[in-house]
């Protein structure tokens, strides 16, 4: 019979997600690749063992195959995180704008060349769209990196995004102009920019494209909300939502609602977080088409590790990590929280907890307001987000009513920008990076990753404990 | 019931064993044994493809580039001659030709050519323009600059023969400005290049210990894309 008390048959994801992890994580803190590989393939055993009580016919297999996984998958991240693209100092050639955003009075800009993919700071008016092909002449250079290690590292940021060197522009020409899915992003920007107001154009432009405007963004930051404007599973789970209830009685709706999904995702711009949930989603909606449907948990862990595949840098990218705990978090707990409003404001609260030691590192502070507007705003924003889709679609499709639709998104959005800046005002304390709250934070995750790994009782309190030492070992 | 407890103690145990291992793997290895590749740690990035033509430095180095090897190993070379010489004109000669066959091509020296003044032994490169001063047009450049690991009779030898081919660089065959050991004042002949800048050149050597390709004047405050463009060719990084 096999054993269904073991992390290997409820969440067989997991311990891979955490070995892999912890080889990356050990690589970079200047252990060697077999130690790090070692402790890593160790780490893996443990968390499998622990959460095992009873043995079974299959275990052994499913232990060395999850084993051998770790250590073929950590060697082979490992190899890629070291190995350096060679560039020639100085390039002129063509490639592709493959991002565009703001970086202070500049804007950054990622292109794919034929030497690999290289990112620059240009002037505002000198940055192509997304998706222009372009001829670049420049000096290539290292990224910049940081001394200590809570502050921004260009090295670490640019990597994690895909570039692996950085390019002084010498001279920038538009080859060809966007195409397909770019310039889809860029009529919709242009069109919500145009035809919607201000608040509500800001808000549309962070749910459908993926652009975050820099006065909303520190409007949230304030409040610890800013996760609502990034494209995550929040949004994807959402949209999935919307779409398995307008096609609940097709039986391809299994299709439709990936198609959907991925369409989404590329369409805001393919963030971790979006390409987490995605996953994450596809995963999920894979399972049910074969009739054997992932826990949440397992799926998580399974899009952290093919996330990883595709980039190993995404580990070393704080909406990678962010996204990944929440994730996590959320699916873990959710598991065993009823569905309700009160339910989900309580478990906003604790991912609070889980993800403010990294939001406070990475941030330099952590808005205690976040704890109580957080606990609020995800059902809430579940409401609204829909709501304004609906409300700006008069104003795109030049429709009759439009100037009222659009002025009640107004109103709705400046409602809760009142509430969240109350909140703010009333309890204007931030928190900084601590090690209670990092021990906080490691004690609870590793305690909500036990449980969804069906560790039995006894030992959570164990694996939560080991969690926690692990952190601080290296914090 | 009793091997039940016995299986789920086998399997504690063995996870407390994992850990235990993992953590003297740690502290066994913390600080040691670190990858070589990461202790050794270099910019990976190729020698600086110079994508310009052959130049010369300072000290008279000749600084290969990939492009210029090709240039000089193709076809003959045509060149301009003019200044203190019998025949004036354009020349062709053979791919790698110094400057005192150019001289020959052209006739030697008139009488009023300032003799020593001219590095004979300079390469010449395709479509360059030769000049070959006379005594008083030298004495009008005794004023120009004297970089630093250089006698003024050989800044005066380097200055003269002026090849004005196609780009800026030609001006300054041989007294190209070091990088690596100009002044301040030499800095500011530099076109676009004013005492500020001339000092964050200074300043950036400094802390930077020293440039190592030309590019890495981009990371220079005040000095952007344009005054690079304009004077790259005008540097050179010596030894």
């Amino acid at each position: 019979m096999e054993n269904k008390s073991s992390p290997v048959s409820s969440a067989p994801a997991f311990p891979l997600l955490l070995g892999i992890c912890c080889a990356i994580f050990l690589s970079d803190k200047g252990f060697a690749s077999y130690i790090a590989v070692s402790v890593a393939v160790l780490i893996c055993l443990a968390w499998m063992l622990l959460g095992t009580e009873r043995p079974s016919r299959y275990l052994p297999y499913a232990f060395a195959i999850l084993t051998t996984l770790t250590v073929l998958l950590s060697v082979c991240f490992l190899a890629r995180i070291k190995a350096e693209t060679v560039f020639p100092s100085s390039i002129d050639t063509f490639g592709r704008i493959t991002m565009n955003r703001e970086w202070g009075r500049q804007r950054a800009i990622m292109i794919q060349t034929s030497y690999g993919c290289v990112s620059a700071y240009v002037p505002v008016n000198n940055a192509p769209p997304e998706g222009t092909n372009v001829r670049i002449r420049g000096a290539v250079f290292d990224f910049k990196r940081s001394d200590k290690k809570t502050d921004f590292d260009e090295y670490y940021f640019w990597r994690s995004k895909g570039a692996s060197k950085k390019v002084v522009v010498l001279e920038l020409s538009v080859i060809s102009k966007p195409t397909w899915l770019h310039k889809w992003r860029n009529f919709i920007e242009q069109k919500i920019r145009d035809k919607l107001p201000e608040r509500t154009a800001a808000y549309m432009l962070a749910i459908t494209v993926g652009t975050r405007d820099k006065t909303l963004t520190q409007l949230h930051k304030n409040a610890g909300t800013v996760h609502l404007l990034a494209v995550s599973g929040f949004h994807v789970g959402i949209l999935a939502a919307l779409l398995g209830f307008i096609f609940r009685k097709r039986k391809s709706k299994i299709i439709f609602m990936s198609l959907g999904i991925w369409f989404y995702v590329f369409l805001t711009g393919a963030s971790p977080g979006g390409l987490r949930a995605a996953l994450m989603l596809q995963i999920y909606l894979a399972g049910l088409a074969v009739g054997r449907p992932s826990s949440a948990f397992n799926s998580v862990s399974m899009a952290g590790v093919l996330l990883l595949t595709v980039n190993p840098w995404s580990f070393y990218d704080i909406g990678w990590r962010l996204s990944m705990t929440s994730a996590l978090f959320i699916s873990a707990a959710g598991k065993y929280i009823k569905r309700s409003f009160i339910s989900a404001g309580l478990l906003s609260m604790a991912v609070w907890f889980v993800t403010a030691s990294q939001v406070a590192f990475y941030f330099k502070n952590a808005p205690v307001a976040g704890i109580f507007i957080n606990a609020i705003a995800v059902p809430v924003f579940a409401l609204i987000f829909p709501c304004i889709f609906l409300l700006s679609l008069p104003s795109l499709f030049g429709m009759p009513f439009a100037l009222f639709f659009s002025n009640i998104s107004e109103y709705l959005l400046e409602a809760w920008e009142m509430f969240s800046h109350l909140f703010t005002t009333l309890i204007p304390w931030s928190i900084s990076y601590t090690m209670p709250l990092l021990s906080a934070s490691a004690l609870l995750f590793g305690a909500a990753a036990a449980f969804a790994s069906d560790f039995p009782r006894r030992r959570i309190s164990l694996a939560s404990i080991l969690c926690l030492a692990f952190v601080l070992l290296f914090a | 019931m009793y091997a039940r407890r016995k299986n789920s103690f086998v399997f504690l145990a063995g996870g407390l064993l994992c850990l235990a291992l993992a953590a003297l793997l740690l502290h066994s290895f913390s600080g040691k044994f670190t990858d070589k590749a990461k202790d050794e740690e270099m910019p990976a990035m190729q020698d600086t493809i110079n994508v310009s033509r052959k130049s010369m430095s300072v000290s008279g180095e000749t600084t290969n580039s990939i492009a210029s090897v090709k240039l000089d190993d193709g076809g003959p070379c045509v060149i301009y001659i003019t200044g203190a010489v019998k025949k004036p004109g354009v020349y062709t000669v053979k791919s790698g030709s110094r400057v005192y066959m150019a001289l020959e091509a052209a006739g030697g020296f008139s009488d009023a050519a300032d003799q020593i003044a001219v590095n004979l032994a300079a390469p010449v490169s395709d479509a360059e323009h030769l000049h070959f001063p006379t005594k008083t047009e030298t004495k009008d450049n005794h004023n120009t600059y004297v970089p630093a690991g250089i006698t003024s009779a050989q800044n005066v030898q380097n200055n003269n023969v002026r090849t004005e081919g196609h780009s800026a660089r030609k001006y300054y065959n041989g007294t190209l400005i070091n990088l690596n050991s100009a002044g301040q004042g030499e800095f500011e002949l530099l076109p676009g290049i004013g005492p500020k800048t001339a000092a964050a050149i200074l300043g950036y050597r400094e802390s930077s210990g020293g440039f190592k390709r030309i590019e890495d004047l981009l990371q220079v405050k005040g000095i952007g894309p344009k005054k690079y463009d304009a004077i790259k060719d005008m540097v050179t990084l010596g030894k």
